[in-house]
């Protein structure tokens, strides 16, 4: 027993439950800045009001029940956030710079100029979404939120998710196929053409 | 009784009725695979039947990928340095978030370091270092500590490696002398990730302690704060 060094862990060392939500919300940070991106439509954005949202979300850990979901609660802070300030940052980029989601990065995909066309033709559909379809849309396609939590999340009836997520995927689906003749034959696999 | 209190989001677009949307959502429900069974094969049968559906089912099924695509990357690159700090600062209390520490170097040595086992041979030390890591956003915070600090992760792996024990591997340490990673616990966050809280310590005293939470790859996110 004695042997054992005196270890004491820094930084999470207390086991109260502030420490174990940073732990944990530490762990949800690549989610959530990936739902901020999606929402702000820019990194650094989201990643400025994630930070705001952790911040927030530690300031008010009592607030959170144990035993629901962390990542929908911190889901909710950063949508209440960002409507707080009342701006977006897809609207200036819609209009002002089309290449603006071109920060993202994206090694694995951009190799080969077909597959970056295709993620080029997907975020320029994304973007021409209304909002309340867009964060619907991250919410359940990309986070993998059931239709339930999504509504939970926005504070919207379940049929209303449905429904925009419909709208959503619909208008993005016949965007990126109009744009790619061979995603068409991909998809209805009426034709196998590629190698 | 008019319907006029509850605005339709329909009637904007107005290209859509209840009956179409009431189709679309069912044909989502199918291609995510929420209906019941029975429901289901009613689904399948309107698809294969009626080319209209089949069209629907298609645009919904390459809607959703297409936001896969568009976003799927952003949650694979490595967190940057400064949030997940003040993340794990504030945790800790606000009385820690002394504005001196920002300028303290030794607190930018704060890592967060993505390690890859070494059989995914994804990550290739920066600094000549054999033990297969690669250290994550730490570019503009390391400059000077990243040679030195590096000699505990290859200890720390073969301690991860022994989930659920709570092994001490020691190792020689940058000054010479014996060193050692400590698992002091292991636990599973709220969402289902399953971590491990270490030490380092060198001639018995602490020098470092931090998280490690295993990726759905195998690898590990590692948080790392110098003490």
């Amino acid at each position: 027993m004695s042997e054992k060094p005196e270890t004491k862990i820094v930084g999470f060392d207390r086991g109260d439950a502030r420490s174990r939500m940073g732990r944990d919300i530490v762990a949800l940070l690549p989610r959530l800045r990936r739902f901020a991106a999606g929402l702000t439509g820019s990194i650094q954005e989201g990643d400025d009001v994630v930070q705001s949202a952790c911040l927030r979300a530690l300031e008010r850990h009592h607030q959170w029940e144990p035993g629901t979901r962390l990542d929908s609660w911190m889901f909710r802070i950063i949508r209440n956030l960002w409507l707080d300030r009342g701006k977006s940052a897809w609207n200036r980029l819609v209009r002002s710079d089309p290449d603006a989601l071109a920060e993202i990065p994206d090694h694995s995909l951009s190799r080969e100029l077909e597959v970056r066309d295709e993620l080029a033709s997907a975020r320029a559909a994304i973007a021409a979404l209304p909002e309340p379809q867009r964060e619907v849309l991250l919410l359940v396609t990309v986070e993998g939120l059931t239709y339930e939590a999504a509504a939970d999340v926005l504070g919207i009836p379940l049929g209303t998710v449905m429904s925009r997520l419909a709208r959503a995927r619909v208008a993005v689906g016949r965007r990126v196929r109009g744009d790619s003749t061979e995603a068409l034959a991909r998809e209805t696999g009426a034709a196998t053409t590629r190698r | 009784m008019h319907s006029d209190d509850q605005p339709n989001e329909n009637q904007k677009s107005g290209a859509i009725d209840a009956a179409e949307e009431e189709r679309m959502i069912r044909i989502m429900q199918y291609c995510d695979g929420v209906l019941p069974a029975r429901e289901a094969a009613r689904v399948a049968e309107e698809i294969a039947r009626d080319p209209e559906a089949a069209r629907l089912a298609a645009e919904m099924s390459a809607g959703a990928d297409a936001a896969r695509i568009a976003w799927g990357s952003v949650d694979s690159e490595p967190v940057p340095f400064d949030l997940a700090r003040r993340v794990t600062q504030s945790a800790r209390g606000p009385m820690h978030q002394a504005r001196s520490i920002t300028a303290d170097w030794r607190m930018a040595a704060a890592l967060v370091v993505g390690i890859a086992l070494g059989m995914l041979g994804l990550m290739v030390a920066q600094h000549g270092g054999e033990s297969g890591l690669r250290l994550a956003g730490a570019d503009k915070a390391a400059d000077g500590v990243q040679a030195s600090d590096t000699s505990w992760q290859p200890a720390l792996i073969s301690a991860l490696a022994k989930d659920p024990e709570t092994p001490r591997v020691t190792f020689a340490g940058p000054s010479g002398g014996e060193s050692a990673v400590s698992i002091a616990r292991w636990f599973d966050t709220a969402t289902g990730l399953r971590c491990a809280e270490f030490a380092t310590s060198s001639a018995e005293r602490v020098t470092a302690g931090g998280i490690a939470c295993r990726k759905p790859d195998g690898g590990w996110d590692v948080i790392e704060q110098p003490r």
